[in-house]
């Protein structure tokens, strides 16, 4: 069974071997990483639907749309 | 060379986010919790005495001024204190009980917050998200918390299992403290709103080993500390010229929460009033006040 930590251990080494190219300093070189994938540009509801696509949670980063909704 | 901007920061954490935690639990909790607990009563019920409000998150700066509560306490009974469940043991060590307390997060450590803080539960409501962890709830429960649910937005044609009806869905901004500055605003109505201790950052003074994910970058990365210490993002904050440093998911927070800014309606800006001065919380209009004048405002 996967314990708590174990869990967050496999969520931001996912994360972080995303983004393993130095993203926030800008250097992202394909001819020197060449395995690395660049992303799509963002167009629009684009990633919104990407994010529903891999569904959100309550802590979900969904971009765009409402901020709330009754649902009565 | 590429050069990655914020927006495609935010779709790597976002893309990761969601396939490593969205479809493993998120939705196990959802069942569960509907199956044990039932999700009767929501955040439609809650009222709020007083409109003045004070959201208190759990940022490392805010945790050093120990006068704060003492001010704070002062004034209780005039202010409606809304907490993310990361700020509880500070609020216990400094014998001030929230009105309000958000928990979103769907992981079980979340539980440890409340097992370990349950003088201060008793009829204090709890905003929990669906997809909150049970033992959350077991916690809550034990401790006499009133339960309040939200879920995020999931009533969309592909993800119905996900939706419960009934049920208000707000969006969270991928952290408990923005969430518990969008359910004061659009929610609970706060005016004014304090915000203390939404940092997303650590002084630069900080030691990175003793940052929050530190550990877990040093293994992604094959324990290369030189590359972990460029994954931080470094920020001179204007207010006090300090440096401070973010984590990519930290930094992601951030921009997050600036998008949802700008969809908020003008009048909550406004009536925002950011009352710590550390961190890299800046937002366009965003007003930076201190507590005491807060305090005073009406």
């Amino acid at each position: 069974m996967t314990s708590s930590i174990d869990k967050i251990d496999i969520w931001y080494e996912s994360i972080f071997k995303s983004m393993k190219r130095k993203l926030l300093g800008g250097n992202y070189d394909l001819k020197k990483d060449p395995e690395c994938e660049l992303p799509k540009e963002a167009k629009g509801n684009e990633f919104e639907e990407a994010a529903l696509n891999n569904l959100g949670g309550s802590i979900a980063f969904v971009r765009g749309g409402n901020l709330y909704e009754e649902n009565e | 060379m590429k050069k990655m901007n914020d927006s495609e920061i935010l779709d790597i954490i976002t893309k990761s986010t969601f396939e490593n935690h969205g479809q493993r639990l998120w939705l196990k909790n959802i069942r569960e919790n509907e199956k044990r607990f039932g999700f009767k009563n929501t955040i439609r019920e809650i009222k709020i005495n007083n409109s003045k409000s004070i959201v208190l998150a759990a940022g490392p700066e805010s945790k050093k001024k120990n006068d704060v509560f003492k001010k704070i306490n002062n004034e209780r009974k005039d202010i409606t204190i809304i907490a993310c469940d990361g700020a509880l043991s500070t609020l216990s060590q400094n014998n001030c009980i929230p009105d309000i307390i958000v928990s979103v997060d769907g992981d079980p450590i979340i539980a440890n917050f409340y097992k370990n803080n349950k003088e201060i539960l008793n009829g204090v409501t709890v905003i929990l998200a669906t997809s909150i962890h049970p033992d959350v709830v077991e916690q809550c429960i034990d401790g006499g918390a009133k339960i309040k649910w939200v879920q995020a937005f999931f009533n969309c044609d592909s993800h119905t299992e996900y939706f419960r009806k009934g049920i208000p869905s707000m969006k969270m901004g991928g952290n408990v403290g923005t969430a518990s500055y969008l359910l004061t605003s659009l929610v609970l109505k706060g005016n004014p709103i304090g915000i203390i201790g939404i940092e997303f950052a650590w002084s630069d003074e900080t030691p990175y080993n003793d940052t929050q994910y530190y550990n877990q970058l040093m293994k992604s990365l094959d324990q290369n500390s030189d590359m972990a210490k460029n994954h931080f993002v470094h920020i001179k904050n204007s207010r006090d010229g300090k440096t401070y440093m973010a984590d990519p998911v930290y930094y992601a927070y951030l921009l997050m929460l600036k998008e949802i800014w700008e969809e908020l309606p003008q009048e909550i800006k406004q009536n925002t009033y950011n009352l710590t001065k550390g961190g890299i919380l800046n937002l366009t209009g965003l007003n930076n006040v201190n507590l005491e004048e807060f305090l005073e405002k009406k």
